[in-house]
């Protein structure tokens, strides 16, 4: 039953992941401070131009921040709250949930699931974009 | 028998009070929630760097330049 509840919390974090749209966000904070840097080097733009950018660019980073910050929150909020639940339900207990998916062997064969599933939908995906 | 990513951490109490007292804690951030991570604390501290640009600096050298600028023009006025 540890084991089940580990399963469903990893299965939780990776839907929540999913579904919170955190991977756009934050690619969203990597291009923008690629554009704010390219902004602010720019010699064709006067001090009172780089102004504005600079301010217009501080408030998105800013709000990037709050939502890359909740939707993270979230993220992990969710299996956490499942486990807790199942833990006042007295099914699990939620520090040996814990204990079993900080074990090292459990990271690294996650690791490695991960890797071979990324590895396999990347090649799919090549192999549908040279068929069209 | 299982290693767990843990750290030996001395806490600050311990090492201002000279007791050893030192605590083992988890360390391990996934992936997931360490891109998480570094994403929310680049946004931050690239919004401050921005903010500090664009609210304070730019404001400051304009001022500053204006100053120059009048004093540079009270000294042609009182020289002509």
């Amino acid at each position: 039953m540890t084991i089940a509840a580990a399963v469903l919390s990893a299965a939780l974090f990776l839907a929540a992941w999913r579904l919170s749209g955190i991977t756009p966000r934050l690619m969203s904070v990597f291009s923008l401070s690629r554009e704010a840097a390219r902004a602010m080097t720019n010699a064709s733009l006067d001090d009172d131009q780089k102004e504005r950018l600079a301010r217009r660019y501080a408030l998105k980073m800013f709000r990037c921040f709050v939502g890359v910050t909740l939707r993270a929150a979230a993220v992990l909020a969710l299996p956490a709250g499942a486990l807790l639940i199942l833990d006042a339900l007295n099914l699990v207990e939620f520090r040996e949930v814990i204990e079993i998916l900080a074990m090292w062997e459990v990271i690294l064969g996650a690791t490695a699931a991960a890797l071979v599933v990324w590895f396999v939908r990347r090649a799919a995906r090549r192999a549908r974009a040279d068929d069209d | 028998m299982s290693i767990e990513p843990t750290v030996v951490v001395t806490s600050a109490a311990s090492v201002s009070s000279g007791a050893p007292v030192v605590e083992v804690v988890k360390a391990y951030i996934g992936p997931g929630a360490g891109l998480g991570a570094v994403g929310a604390m680049l946004a931050l501290v690239g919004a401050g760097i921005l903010m500090v640009i664009g609210f304070v600096w730019y404001p400051v050298k304009r001022l500053t330049q204006s100053r120059k600028r009048r004093a540079a023009r009270e000294n042609t006025v009182a020289k002509s």
